[in-house]
């Protein structure tokens, strides 16, 4: 069925000419040393994934894989995606970073940010119920962070870059490993209030 | 309908069994040539750094669909005298061929609103994309095939042979084309041009294998048509676009008896 809905999407892009191959689109290039989840990248191929207790959670295709929302003095990057067929979201949450623009965004080039930080907060959506996580062991980390430009006109940022961390989901602990990100953000998905 | 089959039979026929086959008085002919080959399964050079696309995309496994369009053939004409020896069994060709050696990656028609991304300059926090409908480069090679058939059948009107050849070839010119989606790209082009590095080898040679059908009379104006087996380039980068597979194609001549 989900092949199908796909199968009917790309038709109607190509019946009303629309270019197939678009900065937006998400392109998942399985990782053959980590199954299930995209390979690491810096093109800004609009994916990303980790292990959640060796099941792969990663983003999906019919769903912006990535917020930036920037209000008063918090930064916070919302990855929405699916785990065991249903959907998640992770918000990471950074205090005392607040970026003007997404153009502002290289300023987290080469950054980690220790995750059981006080500053800094991990917040799990799934269904239905929020919830903050309590970490005990992990970090967040924008390996590389660049300006994209394209035919010489600014077009997004390249966020890419690792997470992983322990922490308690469901009264039991819970190790999200092997997370990696290779995200675009511009106009469409960065937010400032 | 079957007013012809009793004629096409009898001919059918006569072609294979019927009189004798004449011996080749004219040990000597003139070849002149025509033919194409292609590539099976290219693969990008690594030189060229193209942002991967997919028009699907699953959650779980491999996804890569939207890839370019690629393209290599060599097309050729030439002139290649033949030696006939060993009872007409076997000869021996060598001449002069003109190649003309074409490669490109393309979005598909030139046209419509599709374009792949070149990464064509990146420092520590900038990436520069150009949009690109199509890469291509033609390079002329001359060459000097040598060739050895050999003829097992021979009948009234035509003969089967197989043969295998050698080529060796020098460069006469290259040129490179990047066709931008936005024409005010234009003024870079060179510039990626000449750092992304466009030298096709100076050499080209390639060794291969045919079966062919030679219709016509013995002594007289012949017609070839053989059929290139899979054979491979020895030299390589003759593309600076494309990593070629096997190559395989078809070719035409016409043997002019001399002497």
């Amino acid at each position: 069925m989900r092949n199908l809905k796909i199968y009917i999407v790309a038709l109607a892009l190509l019946l009303t000419g629309c270019s197939i191959n678009s900065l937006n689109d998400s392109t998942f290039i399985e990782d053959r040393n980590n199954p299930g989840l995209p390979e690491y990248s810096e093109w800004g191929f609009n994916t990303f994934g980790a292990y959640i207790d060796r099941s792969a959670y990663v983003s999906a295709y019919d769903v912006m894989p990535a917020k930036i929302i920037v209000s008063a003095d918090t930064f916070q990057l919302r990855l929405n995606g699916q785990w065991k067929g249903s959907p998640l979201t992770l918000k990471f949450s950074l205090k005392g970073y607040n970026p003007t623009n997404y153009s502002s965004l290289t300023s987290l080039n080469d950054s980690r940010f220790n995750l059981v930080d006080k500053n800094y907060k991990v917040t799990m959506i799934y269904l239905g119920n929020t919830q903050v996580l309590n970490v005990y062991e992990g970090e967040l980390y924008f390996k590389r962070v660049q300006l994209l430009y394209v035919d010489k006109e600014s077009t997004e940022t390249i966020l890419s870059g690792t997470f992983m961390f322990k922490t308690h989901f469901a009264d039991e602990p819970v190790t999200i490993s092997s997370g990696r990100f290779d995200l675009g953000i511009g106009f469409d998905n960065f937010y400032k209030f | 309908m079957r007013l012809f089959l009793l004629p096409a039979f009898i001919l059918i026929v006569s072609t294979f069994t019927g009189y004798a086959v004449e011996p080749e008085t004219k040990k000597i002919s003139v070849n002149i040539e025509t033919g194409l080959f292609g590539s099976l399964d290219n693969s990008l050079d690594a030189r060229w750094q193209i942002r991967k696309s997919a028009w699907s995309h699953y959650d779980y496994g491999y996804s890569n669909y939207g890839a370019p369009y690629d393209n290599f053939q060599v097309s050729y004409f030439g002139v290649k005298p033949e030696y006939l020896f060993a009872n007409d069994k076997l000869s021996v060709s060598a001449g002069l061929r003109f190649l003309d050696v074409f490669s490109s990656i393309s979005s598909g028609s030139l046209t419509d609103n599709n374009a792949f991304y070149l990464l064509y300059n990146q420092s520590d926090n900038v990436t520069e994309y150009a949009r690109v409908k199509e890469i291509n480069q033609e390079s002329y090679y001359l060459s000097v095939p040598i060739e050895l058939t050999y003829i097992p059948w021979r009948f009234r009107y035509l003969s089967l042979y197989a043969k295998v050849g050698t080529e060796f070839g020098y460069l006469l010119n290259s040129t490179s084309d990047i066709v931008f989606m936005n024409s005010t790209m234009n003024v870079e082009k060179q510039s990626i041009l000449n750092n992304t590095g466009v030298s096709p080898n100076s050499r080209y040679s390639t060794f291969y294998s045919a079966l062919g059908v030679k219709f016509g009379k013995p002594n007289k104006v012949r017609y070839n048509v053989e059929i290139y087996l899979p054979s491979k380039l020895l030299s390589e980068n003759n593309s600076s676009i494309l990593k070629m597979g096997a190559l395989t194609g078809f070719s035409l001549s016409v043997s002019i008896p001399v002497k």
